[in-house]
């Protein structure tokens, strides 16, 4: 599993899978937050150590962190949703991976790329040079005098005409 | 696995096909062929991602490059063993949530859940990939509002130049 997500984003839920690795990977249903040998760990680059977190008996499509909840064990066997803490995803690292373990489930790590611009912005992607004071200082920039007289300060104009 | 079963698409988007892989259940590593004919035995459904039910949805035998809600159409059993086109029901990728899965399900094989992130983005959009903050409306509200008094005169003049200009390059950019 690979997410791009940005980094310092909250709340965030993501989907595993678990199968059996003694039984030709098939999924495995029934894992509970309080299984025995559960656990959940992750590692964020350039820091020096693996985290805990604990898992949490979780509600599909409610987020809590560290939720963990089977999805649908008849119609989608094997899967799970997972609410991330959000220090997972907080600012100061470039990628992590999650790891959760289960006796007699073999759930692959999940990798997240995290990024500085912001999928889920239609607007401007997170990117602060399309936001007013960047392309201000674009124009300052190109047209010093002209701006010094005819600039009028926009706080956004990407928001309301 | 052969073929990636992460994807990204833009949340709203309609008649998505994806190829997936599937596996012989003893043998993973070994292509599972025939699966098209028997899409009566299989099980799809789908979850997003903020929502508390699991969606449902029928598959049937489809073309390959043809899309339709739920087609399934092997690609070639010959020189693609095991890959499948799968046409994805757009309620599946509408917008209000940032991931989706999808699980297929058929006796006796093996096929990894499909990941789709739901992002705000066109990564098919090769003008400006859907982000609205370069479109060239927005770009002009703003320098209206920033330098009034000179954007008045000058934008208007710009803009039948400017679509002149658009017609001239849709056919290129279309082929």
């Amino acid at each position: 599993m690979r997410y791009v997500l940005k980094k310092g984003s909250t709340s965030n839920a993501i989907f595993l899978e678990a199968r059996d690795p003694e039984r030709n990977q098939t999924p495995v249903a029934g894992l509970l937050a309080g299984s025995d040998g559960a656990y959940a760990v992750f590692v964020r680059a350039g820091e020096p150590g693996v985290r805990r977190f604990p898992l949490t008996v979780g509600t599909l499509g409610s987020y809590e962190p560290g939720g963990f909840v089977e999805v649908d064990p008849s119609l989608m066997p094997g899967v799970y949703a997972l609410g991330l803490p959000d220090m997972v995803l907080a600012p100061g690292a470039d990628s992590v991976v999650v790891q959760l373990g289960f006796t007699g489930a073999r759930i692959r790590p999940i990798e997240i790329s995290l990024v500085a611009y912001d999928p889920q912005d239609a607007q401007r992607l997170g990117m602060s040079a399309l936001g007013p004071e960047g392309r201000i200082a674009a124009l300052r920039g190109a047209f010093p005098r002209l701006t010094a007289r005819e600039l009028v300060e926009v706080r956004d104009a990407d928001d309301t005409p | 696995m052969p073929v990636e079963h992460h994807h990204t698409i833009k949340a709203g988007a309609t008649r998505q096909l994806l190829f997936v892989y599937a596996g012989h259940e003893r043998a993973p590593e070994g292509a599972k062929t025939g699966l098209e004919g028997r899409v009566d035995l299989a099980t799809a459904a789908f979850v997003r991602e903020g929502e508390s039910s699991v969606h449902r949805t029928t598959l049937i035998r489809g073309r390959l490059g043809e899309w339709s809600p739920g087609s399934f159409a092997e690609v070639d059993a010959e020189v693609m063993s095991g890959v499948y086109q799968v046409g994805l029901p757009d309620e599946m990728l509408a917008k209000g949530s940032t991931r989706v899965m999808l699980c297929l399900r058929f006796p006796d094989a093996v096929i990894e859940p499909i990941d789709i992130s739901l992002v705000a983005f066109d990564p098919q959009d090769a003008e400006r990939i859907g982000v609205e903050g370069l479109a060239n409306a927005t770009r002009h509200e703003f320098l209206r509002r920033a330098l009034p008094r000179l954007t008045e005169m000058e934008l208007a003049l710009g803009e039948p130049l400017e679509g002149a200009l658009r017609k001239q390059l849709a056919p290129r950019t279309e082929g």
